[in-house]
């Protein structure tokens, strides 16, 4: 407790001279793990800081690292053990016999083998198929989107209010991500490997494409380019082309279509875009996107719908722009909107 | 020459049972801890001596070049030290982490033989103070997933960390690239106080603070 207490306040500084933190990134271990994605999952405002710590302390390397050459490792060995065995209590010459080359070279080509299980198995070796692989998760609050890469170069746009789980190195023979929200996926092209998401209730299986994925109170893939497969839980396989956009709701009914790049995925490129929506859809699309809670008693008719697409705006500016269509007037205290009738 | 050929054959059969005694003890070594490798290091045991070569001998050769880049002194210093210690086998106390121990104890051999070298030559060897030693590089390819920093700021990152003294930096690579502890470090750097040695690390990230709390667009 006293710990997680520490922390509260770390900023970057303090998590680059922190020996456990440090420990933890360089040597995730299972009681580190443990303690660390706890500590994330209970402070997601301290992710971003988290992370750039983390990546400080990945990022240092030697400019220069020198080698020492099979043949010098040799030598030295030999000149070690040779020295310091002058004489052997009989009196007898020490005898640099044979299996000592032998050791020394099998010693050698163990180091290799074991630098792979001891450090590469969680880092370097990405066929490593070790049952204990380490998760990563990454959830984005109300407010918050990220982009970031994946293991083998995938780029993920993660929406708001959605979260993805990865593992740090990928199996070999596929790419398994688990994820809930929205995503939009640029899946980096590997025909040995195929890139997997599990949803909660699908399972989409890809190549190398770029879609955006949503699963929410529907399940809608929207294909930019490459081929996607969608499967569900009893088994139902669906292939999407590019352009053609996925819409399956709860009970299964399915449907396709095209679709407005903008309207589907323009969020990822900062564009918050309203294509004939609902007074409520227009409100959770504003809670979700800027982190707010809104309050509103506005009276407002049922034909009531809005178009309308901002870039990069504050939420007074987006409020400003749908008020002169509706009027209504509001307020910002702190993360709460309240709108009431002019 | 029929003798001879028997003899070769021997050789290899001895060998080849080497080779199944030795691959087991190795497994045997790499599941134990620090203290119990070095026990049996100090009893005499030949397995354990080359078990610890092997693990460490790589670490500790680029660390040497690090110092000083000259490769006949890291060398005539590392067989030293490992003959040194062979010798002075069961006399030796106690080691809890092998790599910070060796660390300490070659940096101390090579202090000793840059010293000596510099009494006798007009050329000084400069050590672990010179512009180019532990110079960082910050990797491209990042193990890391997330990415916080644009490539820009890497370079501003590598750029600020090249521009601290050898000493900060030598100390911020042994914490993140050696993996060695504060304890260790203070140790190696000769420090009175671990406090120290978590001082350095700390002001030298203060100087790059600036670069790295710029919040991301």
């Amino acid at each position: 407790m006293d710990e997680k207490m520490k922390y509260a306040d770390f900023e970057v500084v303090d998590f680059l001279n922190d020996e456990f933190f440090i420990q933890w990134v360089k040597n995730p271990g299972e009681e580190t793990d443990h303690f660390w994605l706890k500590w994330i999952e209970n402070n997601p405002d301290r992710r971003v800081t988290v992370q750039k710590a983390r990546e400080i302390i990945g990022l240092v390397q030697y400019k220069t690292r020198y080698e020492l050459s099979d043949q010098a490792y040799m030598d030295l060995y030999e000149n070690i053990v040779e020295k310091s065995h002058q004489t052997r209590p009989d009196g007898r010459h020490f005898q640099w016999s044979g299996w000592h080359k032998v050791a020394a070279i099998l010693l050698m080509v163990f180091s290799a083998v074991y630098s792979i299980d001891f450090f590469g198995g969680q880092k370097d070796n990405p066929v490593e198929s070790s049952p204990k692989r380490t998760l990563l998760s990454v959830h984005n609050p109300a407010g918050q989107k990220y982009k970031f890469k994946l293991p083998d170069g995938t780029v993920v746009h993660l929406n708001a209010e959605s979260s993805i789980e990865y593992p740090e190195t990928f199996a070999a023979d596929q790419r398994e991500v688990h994820m809930t929200g929205e995503a939009y996926f640029e899946v980096t092209k590997n025909t040995d490997r195929p890139f997997v998401i599990h949803t909660e209730r699908n399972q989409v299986r890809v190549l190398g494409t770029s879609f955006n994925l949503k699963e929410g109170e529907n399940f809608e893939l929207a294909l930019v380019e490459g081929k996607v497969e969608v499967e569900d839980p009893d088994g139902e396989v669906i292939t999407l082309l590019p352009n053609q956009m996925l819409i399956k709701d709860k009970n299964g009914a399915v449907s396709m279509s095209a679709f407005d790049p903008m309207v589907v995925f323009g969020w990822k490129d900062q564009n918050l875009v309203f294509k004939d929506n609902t007074y409520s859809e227009v409100l959770a699309k504003l809670e979700s996107w800027y982190g707010v809670t809104i309050q509103s008693n506005l009276t407002i008719s049922e034909d009531w719908s809005y178009s309308g697409r901002y870039r990069n705006k504050p939420l007074d500016q987006v409020l400003d722009g749908i008020s002169i269509s509706s009027e209504f007037k509001y307020e910002i205290v702190d993360k709460t909107v309240i709108i009431s009738n002019p | 020459m029929k003798k001879t050929q028997n003899k070769s054959i021997e050789t290899s059969e001895a060998s080849a049972m080497l080779y199944m005694q030795h691959s087991k003890v190795l497994v045997v070594y790499t599941e134990k801890s620090d203290r119990e490798v070095w026990a049996s290091f100090k009893a005499g045991d030949e397995a354990a001596f080359n078990y610890i070569y092997r693990k460490h001998v790589a670490d500790l050769y680029n660390y040497g070049m690090q110092v000083c880049q000259r490769d006949d002194m890291v060398r005539d210093c590392l067989q030293k030290m490992f003959i040194d210690l062979r010798k002075n086998q069961s006399r030796l106390g106690d080691v809890q982490r092998i790599k910070g121990y060796l660390f300490t104890v070659f940096h101390r051999e090579l202090f000793k033989q840059i010293k000596k070298e510099n009494k006798h030559s007009k050329v000084l060897t400069s050590f672990g103070s010179a512009e180019n030693d532990f110079l960082v590089e910050t990797s491209h390819e990042s193990k890391l997933i997330m990415q916080e920093f644009a490539s820009e700021t890497k370079a501003e990152i590598t750029k600020a960390l090249n521009q601290l003294s050898p000493r900060q930096r030598q100390a911020i690579v042994m914490l993140y690239q050696e993996e060695l502890s504060y304890q260790e470090i203070a140790e190696i750097m000769d420090f009175n106080e671990v406090k120290t040695a978590r001082t350095l690390v700390y002001r030298a990230m203060e100087k790059l603070k600036e670069i790295f709390e710029v919040s991301r667009v």
